[in-house]
Formats: structure tokens, sequence, C-alpha cells
């Protein structure tokens, strides 16, 4: 297992170099550059400005400036933000997003899971019905359709809620959380009914079910595990999809997190901003991506992970 | 037929067996009515088709979604068909077992050995985990497995086929169940772990006074081993009679041609074996009148009405409009 871990850690390197490498010229390829302005610059200025971010360099040279920078988990100045390095601002809006973004994750798989299980124990009763056509809204409603639709409810007609901003506090993050997770709790229910449905007709829930097992000891011994398979292979593109789906959702709310600095620093040709949050991410979803794999072979005792352990 | 005067422990009347399915009603068993003594081995011989499995899955309530049976089926003074799930669930895994064809698909990949047998001892008899590892080790070593302990930390993905049935048959018989089911066990196993299982489960018939109901397509599986034989036909029961007088003077012609379907060791290669000719009819559309008649050699014009079941000569019953079957 460790070793395995290892050797998907190792092979995760030139992953994430070819992602330094894609997000450094695709950014580069953007027309317009981080000095630009509705005022523009004196000339004297702007070559200063170039010079002490070594944007006057040619491309390769600072391609390589910026690995050496990497490799020191360095990820630089911002261009935008005087004063700040982009390390600072990923320390400042990542608790937020990470919040937020594992808060709706937890609410998609566990609401998902719970509704997904009851509608296939409930299969072709209306209950199961009405609670497939919910996911297949949850699915189809866009999150910038859905923010201002729960905003006018709970905010503007109830006045529950803050419309937006942030503060440490639950009231306001219900709303964003809400917005992120519905279309995972939609898309995790769609998946556990219809995994749950083909694991209660196989062989070995029968056996249960001869040796007089109730119901519930049915699912919550037999089934479960194959049952939730597929929804822990999703919970890698599932991470992305949040991780994506925050960056609208902090626009929306007006929320200080990782997926704000994002937008604006790719609006600003803020090019260390925007690289340092991709990359960072990356990273983020590679080692997620490792440790839904683990969780898999835990589960699956047919799965080994070394190949010296045979099969 | 022996024990005629103790109490059946299973009586079966009238069971039918009905499927709703896309091209219709699908009539599985059409009225089959048995008993079963305390210990007896009764075995459920017909070609596929036939309806011995679907038999035991009504007996079991194991029948898929859109199946129904109806009838009675008195095991230990409750309907098993009308008693309700509560019941059923009390008596399955502790009273009845069941063993089925594939052993493979049988047990939870997902699980270890040692956890599904002690959950059965755990459900029944309320015993503490510990307790049931204990027993349920012991009871692996009743069915020949080498290494116990070792067993029980296992995954099915890490035993063979005969190895897993075995742990299947261990897992009924937990509870000293008082009817064991077991269809086809031995199908889907090498030809050397058949004879195997086959002996193991007379010996643990012997040992624990279980009655057993055997399902096969194979008449010579059930020489060996069954006291009576009930022979069906498109759902319907053909003959049902002691194993004995089965093979030596089976009076309907279906049960004759699946006699001389079985290839004997005396006779020449290829010499006298009979395949029966034709193909069962088509379960959705069984034609009235005798089931059989279309590949019966004997049919005659009586055999476009249903015949009934009667006494036969040899003591058992019949479905058969012939008085005596020719030679």
């Amino acid at each position: 297992m460790l070793r395995y871990a290892l050797e998907r850690l190792l092979t995760a390197i030139p992953t994430l170099l070819l992602l330094i490498t894609l997000a450094f010229f695709l950014i580069r390829l953007a027309p317009g550059g981080p000095f630009d302005a509705e005022r523009a610059l004196s000339p004297e200025i702007e070559q200063n400005l170039n010079q002490l971010y070594h944007l006057d360099e040619p491309l390769p040279l600072q391609y390589f400036r910026y690995l050496g920078q990497i490799l020191r988990l360095d990820f630089g100045p911002s261009f935008q933000y005087r004063d700040w390095t982009v390390n600072q601002l990923i320390a400042q809006g990542f608790p937020v997003s990470l919040t937020i973004g594992g808060l709706a994750l937890l609410l998609g798989l566990l609401a998902g899971v719970l509704i997904g299980m009851l509608a296939a124990l409930r299969q072709n009763h209306w209950l199961d019905y009405l609670l497939m056509s919910l996911a297949m809204a949850g699915l189809s409603i866009p999150a910038f359709v859905l923010a201002p639709i729960l905003v006018l409810l709970f905010a503007v007609h109830f006045g529950w809620l803050p419309a937006g901003g942030w503060e440490w506090r639950l009231q306001y993050m219900l709303l964003p959380i809400l917005t992120l997770a519905m279309p995972l709790v939609a898309y995790v229910a769609r998946l556990t009914r219809a995994s749950m449905i083909e694991v209660m007709r196989t062989g070995f829930i029968r056996t249960a079910r001869a040796k007089g097992l109730p119901l519930h000891q049915i699912v919550l011994r037999h089934a479960w595990k194959p049952a939730l398979l597929p929804v822990v292979s999703y919970l890698g593109p599932a991470a992305a999809a949040v991780i994506t789906g925050s960056v609208v959702i902090e626009k929306i709310f007006t929320i200080p997190g990782l997926g704000t600095y994002f937008v604006q620093g790719a609006l600003n040709r803020d090019y260390t901003l925007v690289l340092g949050v991709v990359i960072f991410y990356g990273m983020l979803i590679i080692l997620f991506n490792l440790l839904v794999d683990l969780l898999y072979a835990w589960m699956d005792p047919q799965i080994h992970l070394d190949s010296r352990e045979g099969y | 037929m022996t024990a005629a005067m103790t109490p059946s422990l299973l009586q079966v009347s009238d069971l039918k067996v009905r499927f709703c399915t896309a091209d219709g009603e699908l009539q599985a068993l059409r009225s089959v009515s048995f008993d079963m003594q305390p210990g007896e081995v009764l075995a459920v011989v017909g070609e596929s088709g036939s309806g011995k499995t679907q038999l035991a899955l009504a007996l079991m309530g194991l029948l898929a979604e859109n199946g129904s049976a109806s009838g009675t089926a008195m095991f230990q003074g409750h309907d098993l068909l009308s008693c309700g799930q509560a019941r059923l669930n009390r008596l399955r895994g502790s009273e009845m077992a069941m063993i089925f064809q594939d052993p493979e698909s049988t047990l939870n990949p997902y699980l270890n050995i040692g956890r599904q047998m002690s959950e059965v001892l755990e459900q029944h008899r309320r015993m503490p985990h510990a307790q049931a590892l204990q027993v349920a080790e012991e009871m692996l070593h009743q069915v020949r497995i080498g290494n116990p302990r070792e067993c029980m930390q296992q995954y099915p993905h890490e035993l063979s086929g005969g190895m897993q049935q075995r742990i299947v048959i261990a897992m009924g018989l937990l509870c000293q169940p008082a009817l064991l089911i077991a269809d086809e066990p031995t199908t889907a196993l090498d030809v050397t772990v058949q004879a195997d299982i086959n002996r193991l489960m007379l010996d643990l018939r012997e040992r624990y006074q279980t009655a057993i109901m055997l399902i096969t397509h194979d008449l010579g599986v059930v020489a060996g081993l069954a006291d009576r034989v009930l022979v069906l036909y498109a759902g319907q029961t053909m003959e049902y009679a002691a194993v004995r007088d089965l093979y030596r003077q089976p009076e309907h012609p279906y049960s004759r041609a699946l006699v001389r379907a079985v290839p004997q060791l005396d006779s020449q290669h290829g010499a006298g074996l009979q395949p029966i000719p034709g193909n069962p009819p088509n379960p959705l559309q069984i034609p009235s009148g005798c089931p059989f008649r279309d590949r019966c050699e004997f049919a005659f014009t009586d055999c476009t009405a249903t015949p009934l079941l009667r006494p036969a000569r040899h003591g058992g019953q019949i479905a058969c409009h012939l008085e005596t079957l020719p030679e």
C-alpha cells in the first residue's frame, strides 16, 4: 500500500510538469499583459516593471526560472496584488474555498448516497420516481441559475440568510454550499441508485436473504460496499467539479476564496497568480485521486495495489 | 416411504409459480404437490426450464420480483408461501437453508468467509461474535476444509470452486436446519469434486438428520443419493416415486426416457444411450393437454386432455393417460 502510494506520487511528477508547461505557455498566448491598463503607462515605467519581474527575458528562460521557483514551492509575487506573494494569496483564499468545497462535497455524498439508496430500495415506487425527478432537475439547473433563485428566496424574500459576502459563520456558508452541492447530490443519488439496484440483484444478496437476514443488515453489511464503489471512483471527478464550480459560486456570492483570486488573476493577466492557483489545484486533484484509489482498494478485497502481491 | 406414519416435514400442495414478463404470463410451475419426511432425500429432476429451480426459490421466498407463488407449502406448522417476511426470516438460514448452483456468485466477494459464516449464528442463535467464529470454524472442519482458521480470514476469490461450495454447504448447516435445498450443487464444479460434494452431503445428512431436496438434471447422481424422486416437466409433475422403483420400472414415458438417457458403465461405447428427441415446450405458451405429448412415442388421442396425477402401480404417482407403459 505504502509502496504503491509512493510510486503514484513519483508518477505524478511528469503529470505536474506537463500541467505547469501547458499552463505557463497558454496564459502567455492570451492577448495583453499584466501591466496593460486603461491609462497607458509610460514606456519607461513599463520597461522597469517588466525588468523587475523578468518579463523582458526570452520566454524559455522565464520558463526555466519559473520551474526553479516551483521546485522551492515558491509561486512568486502577484503582479496585481502588490505586496502579496501568490503563496500568501493561496494561504488566504484556500481555507475559505476548502471549507465551502469540502462541506459541499460532504453534503453531496451523504445526501446523494442516502437518496440513491432509498430510491433503489423503493424501485419503481412513487418515492423513487419523485426522488429521481428531483435529481434530474438538480442536474439540469446550472449554478448561475440556482444561486440567484436561492438568493431571491432565502435572502430577499424571507430575509433569513445574507445574499453574499463572507464571514466565518454558518449563515454565510449555507447558500454557497447548497448551490455547489446540488448537482453533486443529484449525480451521486443517480449513481448510487443504479449500482444499488444492480447489487441487490446479485447472487450474494440472494444468499444473504436466504440466510434470513433482515433488509437493514443486508444493506449495511452486504450491499453497501459494492454499491458505493462507483461513487468512490466518482470522487476524483467530483472534487474537480467542486473546484471548478467554486470559481463560479465564489464570484456569485462574492466570497474571497481561491476561485475569486483565480478569476481576477485571469482577467488581469496576473500570470503568477493564475499559474499558482492552477498548479496548486492540480496537485490537490492528483493527491485526492490517489486517496480515492487507496480507499477503493480498501473497499474491494479483490484489488491488489502492489503488483508483487500477485494476481 | 418408510416413514409414512410420521408427520411430514414439508407438505407442498398445488404450488403454482407465475411470472409477469414483457411477453405475457409465464407459468414456471403449474400445480406441483409433494411431501418430504424428516431426514429424507428427495430428488427433483427435470430438464432445464422444467421449473425445478423456481420450485426451490418459491419455497425459500426468493422468487424474482415479477414472480408470484400460490398454493400452500406447510413447513413446521407455517405456510411458507403466506407466512410473511418476518416469519420467513426466522426460518431461512435457521430451519431451512439453500445451496445455489454457482458457488462463485453465492458468496459475497467483499466480506471474508468468517464474517459471512458467523453472521448466520449471530442472527439466529444470538451468539456473540467470538463464539460464532469458533462454531463456524468447527463447521468448516466438518466439511473437510484443510485449514479452517486460515480459510476464515480469506475472501471468496482466493478459494477454488470446490472450496467455495463446501463453505456454502457449511454455511447452510450452521444452525442444523431441518431442510436443506440444494439446487444443482455440483453442476459448476469439476467432475472429481462433484462426487466429493455429493458424498459430503450424504455424510452430513447422516450426522444432522437434515432432509435434503436435491435439485438436479442428472438422474445418474440421483440413484446413489435420493430416497424419492419427483420428475418435473414443463412445470408439472410427471412421476413421483421411490428412487428404486423409478429406476427399475418407470411408469411415465418421460421418466423412462430420462433413465435411458443416463450413460451406463456396462453398456458399449455410445450404445444404449438414448437422448430424448425434441425440446421442451416454450414456457410462455405451453399447449393444453399433456405437455410431453409432442415428444412422446406413445402419444394417442387422449393426450390432448391434461392428464391428472394418479396412483401408480409402484406406489408412487404419475400423470399419464397410458394404462401400462409398452416396452
